[in-house]
């Protein structure tokens, strides 16, 4: 597995913006502008169209998980160290690398969306995108090349429901009180 | 390499257990220093939330747990200040006498070498300590020991419910004991019961080792260093005794920290690995392994989640995340119509639940997706109940944390830990997973369920045994190649019981700490 190309257009010079400022400010603002932070954190991430494929996905399995903050989640978990991570993939001691486990299931994603409705997933309706899911969640999908479909849905599925029902507006959301003792700053940790 | 100035005892590990021997070890004279891999973490920094609280969890020179069924590694270790006591649920119980002579009684696993009755007085100590909240008297399991010091949890609406289902199917629930402060105790706060125990309780009730003992053995005048693994314990020529430790900083730098006495508490991954590293000419499998068990009958509990959907509202949000009530009606070890496996289980009901992560209402329903997720999501929020059978497994040699070749000269080598739990656990977990369905129903749930088989603390890998040829420690934890090499912390356990570690752990380090204070001339 190779280091992911990066395809977005660069975003001015990384020496005129400090990397903390431009890496606090992508929260909720896109992080997609913050390509140049990615070489110079050192770690993998994914490109913008595998980061669509990731939020047209996370929001069939959880619906509002791309307004939630989808993309921008996964983008900047990815360029965190690895011990920074907050990525469902976490718990299950994955042995790999992270992004090369994203990308390479949502690789998967698309070409079972091809194999059964000749479009990559983002191109779906909604339905086709729920029978595609369904399958990937049975772990059983005929063709699937990539990591176990089974433990792609159940992680990707939490990271979901974290993004939708575990910050403090999701959790409002479901009508509760957030009771924090020490809120967080940020939804998610970045990189800072 | 530089070499510093000599201490009478090096700690490695700011977990619970290093953590209690650095405080006894400190407060009774001598010059201790705390070695930790991990960052310092304050209570500023448990964060409250369960995305944020992943940072506390986790083992990062694990390469791969593998085998039949994996042990969840992260989850269920953490370094840094701490350890991974940093994020425990503080439910602190203490073994039954028969769990200290499974072979004996029961011709499996390995027993202690110690007895309850040798270890009382030590849960006793560490209790009036820390302090501890529950009713000993509604506890009919309970092995003889001090009163609780501090009242229990107060049972919220989902508790009441479950009671009604267990107390249904005849069976008893007593408030769960627990390290958490249910009123001032020691300057610290009473808890206000909001749930967030699994990211770190920053308000100082619930007793992780940041509120006492890491905390009582820096007052002590232990010195703690973290960003600094230990990478080798070295020893004396004739390989008989530890003179030290050879420690990289966070710089970089490689340092000798020369001590009279060696304490391992890195519980029970890091503990094996560090011994294992340490291999000398005198040691060639690895330091206190002559007994070929370093690293192996590493074992875990068998446990699994139930839960239920009411029509009421469950005020599941409220309480500590370990839960409201323990039922040990089913501790019984021995094999018996209807029950078939050997060893016991508890139940721990109404937890505290947030709607994410690993133990929250989401993951108990993997199977649902888009907008049918959703609507449940909305219904459970406030309806939900969940409860956690506890399981005893049993230990197997094939279990075991060894190291992965490949690592550079001045690196430790990484871990790949196997593990599969054999068929008896497989019963046990089947078996209380249909009772806690039927406990959901007689409750009044509209709907219950169950999670499948899943690893639940860590346990062995250098166990205590009266036998050198066997085990790696005496019930000490001294270990029996080298006079003054410790180990301290569940890794010591010879079977797990059925019961969370972490005060019989704490016992075990006091009780161990009190030896060393007591022997140091001959352990010296």
């Amino acid at each position: 597995m190779t280091e992911t190309q990066l395809g977005e257009p660069a975003f001015g010079a990384a020496g005129t913006v400090s990397r903390r400022t431009v890496l606090k400010a992508g929260i909720g603002g896109g992080l997609g502008a913050a390509l140049p932070l990615d070489v110079l954190a050192g770690n993998k991430t994914l490109d913008g169209s595998v980061l669509d494929t990731w939020a047209a996905w996370l929001d069939t399995l959880v619906p509002g998980a791309a307004k939630a903050g989808a993309r921008d989640y996964l983008r900047a978990q990815l360029l965190l160290p690895p011990s920074e991570r907050v990525l469902f993939l976490r718990y299950t001691d994955w042995p790999g690398s992270h992004a090369d486990f994203y990308r390479d299931a949502l690789a998967a994603v698309d070409q079972l969306s091809l194999d059964r409705h000749g479009r990559a997933f983002v191109r779906l309706k909604a339905a086709e995108q729920l029978g595609v899911a369904s399958e990937v969640a049975g772990g059983q999908a005929p063709g699937w090349q990539g990591p176990p479909a089974g433990l792609f849905h159940f992680v990707s599925k939490a990271d979901g429901a974290d993004l939708v029902f575990g910050t403090e507006r999701g959790i409002e959301r479901l009508g509760l009180a957030y009771r924090a003792h020490i809120a967080p700053t940020l939804p998610w940790p970045v990189m800072g | 390499m530089k070499t510093l100035e000599a201490v009478d005892v090096v700690v490695i590990g700011a977990g619970q257990a290093g953590s209690v021997m650095a405080a006894r070890l400190a407060a009774a004279g001598k010059r201790v220093t705390v070695f930790e891999a991990g960052p310092a973490r304050t209570l500023q920094d448990m964060t409250s939330s369960q995305i944020w609280a992943r940072r506390l969890k986790g083992t990062p020179d694990l390469l791969e747990s593998t085998g039949a069924h994996p042990l969840g590694i992260t989850f269920n270790t953490g370094q840094g200040s701490g350890g991974a006591a940093a994020h425990h649920y503080a439910c602190w119980f203490r073994l039954h006498p028969e769990d200290f002579n499974m072979q004996s009684r029961y011709g499996v696993a390995a027993d202690w070498p110690i007895g309850y009755d040798d270890l009382r007085t030590s849960y006793d100590a560490v209790q009036a300590e820390v302090g501890i909240a529950g009713d000993a008297e509604m506890e009919r399991w309970r092995p003889p020991g001090a009163a609780y010091p501090l009242p229990p949890i107060p049972r919220f609406r989902q508790g009441e419910i479950l009671a009604r289902g267990f107390e249904a199917l005849g069976m008893q629930v007593a408030p769960l004991p627990l390290a958490i402060a249910t009123q001032p105790f020691k300057g610290r706060a009473s808890c206000v019961y909001d749930g967030w125990c699994d990211a770190g309780c920053p308000t100082g009730a619930l007793a992780n080792p940041q509120t006492t003992y890491l905390k009582w053995a820096v007052e002590a005048g232990a010195v703690v260093h973290h960003q600094h693994r230990v990478q080798r314990i070295v020893t004396d020529q004739p390989g008989r005794r530890a003179i030290g430790v050879i420690v990289r900083n966070g710089r970089g730098e490689r340092l000798f920290q020369p001590a009279a006495l060696v304490v391992v508490a890195g519980f029970a991954l890091e503990t094996p690995r560090l011994l294992l590293a340490s291999a000398t000419d005198r040691h060639p499998q690895g330091l206190a392994n002559a007994s070929g068990t370093v690293g192996r009958y590493l074992h875990t509990h068998a446990a699994g989640g139930v839960f239920g959907m009411f029509d009421e509202d469950t005020d599941c949000q409220l309480g500590v995340s370990g839960g409201q009530l323990v039922c040990q009606d089913r501790y019984a070890k021995a094999a018996a119509p209807g029950k078939d496996f050997i060893g016991g289980y508890q139940w721990l009901a109404a937890h505290s639940v947030k709607p994410n992560d690993l133990l929250g209402i989401a993951c108990s329903r993997p199977d649902l997706i888009g907008e049918a997720f959703n609507r449940f999501m909305e219904d459970a929020a406030n309806r939900f109940a969940s409860m956690t059978a506890v399981g005893e497994s049993l230990p197997l040699a094939e279990n075991r944390v060894e190291l992965v070749p490949g690592a550079a000269v001045d690196e430790m080598p990484k871990m790949r830990v196997i593990h599969r739990f054999d068929d008896n656990a497989v019963r046990l977990h089947r078996h209380a997973m249909e009772e806690g369905r039927a406990i959901m129903k007689a409750a009044g749930a509209k709907a219950a369920w169950h999670g499948p088989l899943v690893s639940m603390h860590l346990l062995g890998g250098t166990r205590m045994g009266k036998d050198p040829a066997s085990s790696v420690t005496d019930g000490y934890g001294r270990c029996h190649d080298l006079a003054n090499l410790f180990i301290a912390g569940p890794g010591l356990f010879p079977s797990g019981g059925a019961v969370n570690p972490t005060f019989t752990a704490s016992a075990l380090a006091h009780r161990s700490a009190a030896h060393i204070v007591s022997a140091w001339g001959q352990l010296t």
